[in-house]
Formats: structure tokens, sequence, C-alpha cells
């Protein structure tokens, strides 16, 4: 029996007399209507969201602005342009937003040019600091080390000068 | 004065030294010259071109930016934005995305870093969950593919 077509509790509703046995049935299933439609309307609700953000203006924003407004995000140090831990996080972050912005990330070369890795980054690490990069474009690149630096990765290939 | 033409078919009539903060209608009178034609701007609404208006008009005497900047030199990238710029920014989203718009397509550089420096303080210290969240913006990852940026990536969160 649905909640509309079962027999009039309102009596109950705004009062605190107790059901009698053969009303329990039926505040049960109204209740159980109630939590059904209800979950009906947090599905509805999962749609609006869906088609509001179909009109949400930041898809309106072409690739070029978006990386222009990452670039923002560029953490610096000491007046230098390289990422840390911390910096690298934040642009893996971005990239994880959705499709468009991980496209975003890797054709904005400026978001990837500093680099600082500490001494107990090992040879293995050498791989993916190779691919990170390989996303900078022609732009100049800078690699910290524990202290020390290197202002283009391809020096980083060459063996240091024996003193 | 410049006579511009907005999407929705309003004319403004605009003091020249006002309007020239635009790259893009700067050129566009030193190629064309005088002339008593508007300018249509088919991608700027007339809500929009008020507010970029505002701008101009506040920086009225201001020198404009030199336009021989290399775009691949990187300038000025702190998050601080001026008091007045930031009062100015303080709109919904919808606004400051159409100021952003608009302030690309009228190549207004200084107006187009505000607005992308606001955009980027929304979303410092957030999460990628929380920027969609912010600016309504779908996953369209699958978990798979989620699963390999996160591993790609795993080392370059190694403190």
């Amino acid at each position: 029996m649905s909640g509309h077509e079962s027999p009039n509790i309102y009596h109950l509703l705004d009062s605190n007399v107790p059901p009698k046995p053969l009303e329990i049935p039926i505040v049960e299933s109204r209740i159980l209507d109630l939590v059904h439609r209800i979950s009906e309307l947090r599905k509805l609700e999962g749609e609006l969201e869906r088609h509001r953000a179909i009109l949400s203006p930041v898809r309106r924003i072409p690739r070029e602005v978006l990386g222009h407004i990452f670039t923002f995000l560029q953490p610096f140090e000491y007046g230098e342009k390289v990422r840390t831990a911390e910096g690298r996080k934040e642009l893996v972050g971005l990239s994880l937003v959705c499709k468009l912005w991980h496209d975003t990330t890797l054709y904005t070369h400026e978001l990837w040019t500093g680099l600082k890795i500490k001494p107990r980054h090992t040879i293995e690490t050498l791989q993916p600091v190779e691919a990170w990069f390989s996303h900078t474009g022609s732009l100049r690149r800078r690699l910290q080390y524990d202290g020390w630096h290197l202002d283009d990765f391809d020096a980083f290939y060459r063996p240091p000068p024996l003193i | 004065m410049v006579l511009l033409l907005t999407s929705d078919n309003e004319m403004f009539s605009v003091a020249e030294d006002v309007i020239k903060r635009s790259a893009y209608i700067k050129n566009m009178l030193e190629d064309v010259g005088e002339s008593d034609l508007p300018i249509p701007l088919p991608n700027v609404e007339s809500n929009v071109l008020v507010k970029i208006l505002e701008y101009c008009e506040h920086y009225r005497g201001e020198p404009l930016p030199a336009s021989d900047v290399d775009p691949a030199e990187i300038g000025d990238r702190s998050l601080d934005i001026a008091d007045w710029d930031q009062k100015y920014m303080a709109v919904d989203q919808e606004m400051l995305f159409e100021i952003i718009l608009a302030a690309n397509y009228l190549d207004i550089k200084s107006l187009l870093d505000v607005g992308c420096k606001t955009v980027a303080k929304m979303m410092k210290g957030k999460s990628s969950e929380e920027i969609r969240t912010l600016f309504n913006i779908a996953n369209d990852f699958t978990p798979e593919e989620e699963a390999q940026i996160r591993k790609e990536n795993a080392w370059a969160e190694c403190r």
C-alpha cells in the first residue's frame, strides 16, 4: 500500500499521541516511501549538478589562459622558480582535476622549468626527472640538487669536473 | 571618441585614451585610422564591457605596458593583488571568468593577469576534488587513468 493511499495519520504528526497497533505499519510504510522519494531526489540533485557543470564558466576558458592561471601557482624559493615536493604535489593535483587540466599542465612549459631534489633521490630518480624536463619545450631548465644547481638539463649528463 | 558595439547590440562611446589600454583596440585604431563606424565586439556582452571600461577608466593615464615584451619571458608571478583590483574582482564566478575572457580577447594584459591571479588564489592549497567542486568541473578520468597519473608522478611527491 502506498503512503498516499493509506488512512489518515495526520492527527499523529501534530500530536504526541502514541500510534494504535493498526497505525504502526501505516507509519512504517509512509517512512519507507519518504526514504525512497528522498533517495530519488538525491539522484536528481546529482543530475542537476552535472547539468550545471555544462554551463560552468570555467569550461569556456581557453587552454592558454588556463595555463596562464596555473603559472601564478608556480612556487618561488629565494627568488628562484623551483618545485620542491610540495610544489610538485600541487602541480600533480592540478593535472588530476580533469583531462583538459591535465593536458594544460603538460603544454604549459613554464610549469616544468625548475626542479629541486634532495640527496636521498637516487639515480633511479633521474629517469622521471628527464621526463619532467621533457615538458619544458625550449625554455631554460634549472635543477637544484642539495645546494648545487645546473641551469640547463643537458649539463646534467656531463660528468662533474675532476678537481 | 571610439564607438564599440557589443554582442548584445549595445553601443558604447568611449574616450580613446581609456580604451587604448586594450592592445586589440589600440592596434585596430592604428591600422584603420579615424572612423565613424563602431568596432564590433562579438565576444563581449554589454554588462561585461561596462566592467572592463570601469577598469580602463580607473587606470586612465597610467603608462601602457610595453608591447615588445617577449611572451616567453616570465614576469611577476606573485599572487599579490592591489587593493583596488581586489575590490574590482569581488564579483561572482560567472563575471570573474567573463572578465578574464574579455581581457584575453581585448588583449588587456594587466587585467588578464589580475583575473588569473584571482582565480589562482581561489585554487591555492586546494585538492583536485575541492577545485572540481569550486568550479563545478566534472571528473572525466576513468579510475584507471587517474591511477596511472598518480603512479607516474608518485616520485614527484617524494620529499
